[in-house]
């Protein structure tokens, strides 16, 4: 199968390539970019492997959570893109995508998503590696200060993500060794959410265009609610 | 040639698809005034969040009532600025992208050439050159218009644009937001010899408003007359006298100043029915001609994107692939395509 | 520390001379002041000083006006509207907190607690026709902007 994959949600700006299980990733850090960087990422990918858009199966994109901003710049490129070539699209979790990244490059099995939500909170989840060489979640992902994290079942998990760069100390406090070591340079990358959205494509819970959407974790109606 | 035009630079999300041999061929919008009026005022975080959601249902919508498929689409234009940043970045996101994806030209329009353009639209659209009022709640503006790209701004408002003031002054009235129009309404009631409010900046040469004082009359009445109905009336009588008699005798200046024989006049507060009578007087007494886009087009839509993005894509115009949303974005810059 | 200030222009020159002050590491500001105490134009004599050319229009309608001026993000907040610190997600506040930006807040008390601590507080108070500012730094950089501002007249 061919798919092609981005993620702009946090700091990070990716995209990747998926051809038949090999994978190409254009990869840069790169604050307020992403808009800038995006498209030649992909036009480029496509060049390389002498591809259209027209001739891939599936559009895969890191829906978040994450920066609202940049989450909204993947979702709507993703929606232009799937829409324009009339492609089917698995929506990633940034955070799984991360997870996911972690396992590939360490060999972690327990790996603690956490982005830096800003404002004193971490968007938080907590994954395994499963069949096929997938992270799945475990319990929900969430938005919340990094002392009030759910804590994951059991020890031995590696930390991972921009939130453990920002609430190191408040993380290991409230999982109390928990987790054995972290890396707060770790980034969602494309890389990752081609190989979660190839999955997510075979398993036939792809979306179309329309229904391509951020998730935010932080939600407007919650928001109205306190009005 | 037929071009997409995609609106999202504030409140409103307007998609629109027209056609230079044919004209508008379909035009879809979704306003998101009740979203924000529980606060008051546009919340960006909820307008980018509302855009996103609903770009391509309409989309779809236009491209249905136009009986267009991709392949009979020559280019996508979408409003880059000025406007919200969060906003606009959605339109030229899926904009870009969807061009690209369809491979046709992409065009970021600048979001004031477009209500410049709008009356274009129309069955009698004004010839070039034309002076433009600019009027809504977020600018107000005097354009000198000699074509497309073409623009010289003769003078603007110096602080809040003429639909702020009302919208200002309607909530210090009680009368909830937007309260422009709910204004017009009260003031339709009220006692224009009550109360006299200055014409601010009238009495000095230049073409520049400033009307983020009248409120501060608006606040000293109430205060010291109270707020019963009547004075509440009357008040939103002498301000509405005052804005549109400013407009005015600056869209006087502007005829007699440049010498042109047609004056254009868009945006939400062209909607307002005083100002459309003062301005058709005084067009009169110039000899001059009165153009309004139709009133849905006077306020932000994707129709006028859609025009000012053919024009653009006809003369051979292209963004590359990087896009970018400009929420600061001066008209004067622009060239022709 | 406090300053007397006449007449606009004065007010424009003080807030260049503040931008200068901060130099080029972010800075976040809270400014107090009543309706026309001249908030706004203080920002405006700021931006005027990091080189901004446009106009500067107060935030009110927009709840935030953002600038880029070279490489450095300012953001002028008016939080008038909000009607408590959590609805600052609704102005996409998570998205604006980076390192090196520069907040200028107007009625930074709606935004309590969610918003990180000021640098400096200034206050801009009626004499008359003339206005009093007074600046009170809460950080060690804020001490040393309002240091270099009073050093620096």
């Amino acid at each position: 199968m061919k798919l092609l994959a981005i993620d702009t949600s946090t700091e990070a700006c990716s995209a990747a390539l998926l051809i038949s299980g090999e994978v190409r990733e254009r990869h840069e850090i790169a604050p307020r970019e992403h808009a800038r960087l995006i498209l030649p990422m992909l036009e480029s990918l496509l060049a390389e492997a002498g591809l259209k858009l027209s001739q891939l199966d599936a559009l895969a994109f890191g829906c978040g959570p994450g920066g609202f901003t940049g989450v909204r710049i993947a979702t709507g490129v993703i929606q232009g893109l799937a829409f324009g070539a009339d492609l089917p699209v698995a929506p990633v979790s940034s955070l799984a995508a991360l997870a996911q990244g972690t396992y590939r490059e360490t060999g972690a099995q327990q790996i603690l998503s956490a982005i830096d939500a800003r404002i004193s909170e971490v968007y938080w989840g907590a994954y395994r590696a499963g069949d096929a060489g997938h992270v799945t979640l475990e319990g929900d992902e969430t938005v919340c200060a990094p002392q009030h994290v759910p804590l994951p079942v059991g020890a031995d998990w590696f930390g991972a993500g921009s939130g453990w760069a920002a609430y190191e100390t408040a993380l290991q406090t409230r999982l109390g060794g928990a987790a054995y070591t972290c890396d707060g340079q770790r980034y969602p990358r494309a890389y990752d959410v081609a190989l979660l959205g190839a999955g997510i494509y075979q398993r036939g819970l792809a979306v179309s265009a329309e229904q391509v959407l951020p998730v935010y974790l932080r939600d407007e109606v919650a928001w109205k609610k306190s009005r | 040639m037929r071009v997409v035009g995609i609106e999202t630079s504030c409140d409103e999300t307007g998609v629109a698809i027209y056609d230079s041999a044919r004209g508008l061929l379909a035009h879809a919008l979704h306003s998101q005034v009740a979203l924000h009026a529980e606060y008051g005022g546009v919340v960006p975080e909820l307008a980018s969040r509302d855009h996103v959601r609903k770009v391509l249902p309409l989309l779809r919508q236009v491209m249905n009532q136009a009986d267009t498929r991709p392949d009979d689409i020559g280019g996508v234009a979408y409003t880059a600025g000025p406007g919200l940043a969060g906003a606009l970045l959605v339109g030229a996101a899926v904009g870009r992208s969807l061009a690209w994806a369809w491979g046709v030209p992409a065009v970021a329009v600048h979001h004031m050439e477009g209500h410049l353009l709008a009356p274009m639209l129309e069955d009698d659209p004004p010839a070039f050159p034309f002076v433009a009022l600019l009027v809504s709640g977020g600018h107000t503006q005097l354009v000198r218009v000699d074509g497309v790209g073409r623009y010289t701004i003769l003078g603007e408002s110096l602080d809040d644009a003429a639909g702020e003031a009302f919208d200002k002054t309607a909530k210090l009235l009680g009368l909830g937001y937007p309260g422009g129009p709910a204004l017009a309404r009260l003031a339709q009631r009220g006692d224009p010899k009550r109360f006299h409010f200055p014409r601010p900046m009238t009495n000095r040469p230049g073409l520049d408003f400033s009307f983020s004082g009248l409120k501060t009359f608006a606040v000293n009445s109430l205060q010291m007359q109270g707020g019963d109905d009547q004075t509440r009336a009357d008040i939103a009588r002498a301000f509405q006298d005052a804005v549109v008699d400013t407009l005015a005798i600056k869209c006087r200046r502007a005829l007699q100043q440049t010498g042109l024989e047609r004056l254009v006049v868009s945006g939400g507060v062209s909607a307002n029915t005083a100002l459309r009578e003062r301005l058709g007087r005084i067009a009169g007494e110039e000899g001059a001609q009165v153009f309004y886009p139709r009133l849905e087009f006077c306020t932000d839509n994707g129709a006028m994107i859609a025009y000012a993005g053919c024009r653009r894509v006809q003369a051979g115009q292209a963004e590359p692939l990087a896009f970018f949303a400009t929420p600061r974005w001066p008209l004067d810059v622009l060239a022709p395509p | 520390m406090e300053i007397l200030i006449p007449h606009e222009d004065e007010m424009l020159a003080l807030g260049a001379r503040l931008a200068q002050a901060c130099g080029h590491s972010g800075a976040i500001i809270f400014l107090h002041g009543e309706l026309g105490a001249g908030k706004t134009t203080l920002v405006r004599g700021f931006l005027r000083g990091l080189g901004h050319a446009g106009k500067v229009k107060s935030p009110t309608y927009t709840l935030v006006e953002p600038y880029e001026i070279g490489q450095r993000h300012i953001y002028h907040f008016d939080l008038y509207r909000l009607a408590g610190p959590q609805e600052l997600e609704y102005l996409g506040i998570r998205d604006f907190l980076e390192k090196n930006a520069i907040f200028l807040v107007e009625w930074p008390e709606r935004g309590a607690h969610y918003l990180p601590p000021p640098d400096i507080e200034v206050h801009i108070d009626y004499a008359g026709s003339e206005r009093v500012v007074r600046f009170e730094p809460r950080t060690v950089a804020g001490k040393n902007a309002v240091l270099q501002l009073g050093s620096n007249p």
